[in-house]
């Protein structure tokens, strides 16, 4: 990921959402610090949603590579706007929706998890991020249901699209 | 007698860690970790009891962990249903034999036995294999 790269990551570029620019921009470029709940781009989001992300605390985990906090940061952000974007719809449909879970993996990946009664989400973040990827299985039903692929922090328009499908499919899944 | 003739439906999993539950007692895929200690058939392990009455969960739950008179699985103890396990094993093990269990009892649990993870496996298959493991779970029992 270069400099050039690191200029086109801000609010503006990601879509209409709630980015607080300033310390995801900071830690984006890695000369701030590790950032806290309350510097996160959700912070502003309705409970619910912000509710997602209140589990994702970055000082309890071993964060040893600038790389996995980049992708972290760019989809945490990328996410927080998809669910902000679709905040009317979870509002008026959702009673909840479960806080994603934070945890540290061998060889210095770390894994967020999503689950849900019967579904779940799995993202996981390599040092080495051709290799980082999501896999989604849902066993309601009797029938399961199972999708993976990478996840490709660099090609925010793509990656953004996936975590579109992905929401889309935990809403009408819940 | 083949396999799934032999075991009960319903096997238990301790849980120490309170991390690895989530809201409404989900549980995630941490809850999985499976040991790296190598066996000689490249199986990585995760204990479990099979649930053949009720003295596997009382067994469980009076675990105390070792050299301490604290309970091991104070957080509570997943039910995972095996015939959920037996379906990732039909969908899994196609080719290649990635997913298994065993008994193995051991001194003062004669319900024990393992989940069964090949050791080989790139870390995406093992994360996509942990993660329908914990879909498994029907019910968490929290401690009293």
């Amino acid at each position: 990921m270069n400099d050039t790269y690191c200029d086109t990551i801000t609010p503006t570029s990601i879509g209409t959402n709630n980015l607080s620019g300033n310390s995801f921009k900071e830690i984006y470029e890695g000369i701030a610090h590790l950032p806290s709940a309350s510097e996160l781009p959700y912070i502003d989001a309705p409970p619910l949603i912000s509710n997602v992300f209140k589990e994702i605390n970055f000082s309890n985990v071993t964060l040893i590579d600038k790389s996995i906090q980049k992708q972290l940061l760019i989809f945490i952000s990328l996410l927080s706007d998809v669910l902000n974007s679709r905040k009317d719809d979870i509002i008026n449909n959702t009673k909840h929706i479960p806080a994603i879970k934070l945890s540290t993996e061998d060889e210095g990946s770390i894994m967020l998890e999503w689950a849900f009664y019967k579904f779940r989400f799995c993202f996981l973040f390599e040092i080495n991020a051709d290799k980082s990827f999501w896999y989604y299985t849902n066993d309601n039903n009797d029938v399961n249901d199972s999708k993976s692929g990478p996840i490709d922090t660099e090609k925010v328009n793509e990656l953004n699209i996936l975590i579109s499908n992905l929401v889309d499919t935990a809403l009408s899944a819940i | 007698m083949n396999k799934i003739e032999s075991f009960p439906d319903k096997l238990l999993r301790g849980i120490s860690d309170p991390k690895v539950i989530g809201e409404y007692g989900i549980v995630t895929a941490q809850l999985f970790q499976f040991s790296n200690d190598t066996r000689n058939d490249l199986f990585l392990e995760e204990s479990i009891n099979w649930e053949d009455d009720d003295g596997s969960l009382e067994c469980l739950k009076n675990q105390k962990k070792k050299d301490s008179d604290q309970l091991q699985f104070k957080e509570g103890i997943a039910v995972l249903e095996r015939n959920k396990i037996d379906e990732l094993l039909r969908r899994f093990n196609i080719m290649t034999k990635l997913l298994s269990y065993e008994r193995k009892a051991i001194e003062d649990n004669k319900y024990h036995g393992n989940l069964l993870m090949l050791k080989t496996l790139e870390k995406n298959v093992k994360v996509q294999l942990r993660a329908s493991i914990a879909n498994c779970v029907e019910k968490v029992i929290k401690s009293e």
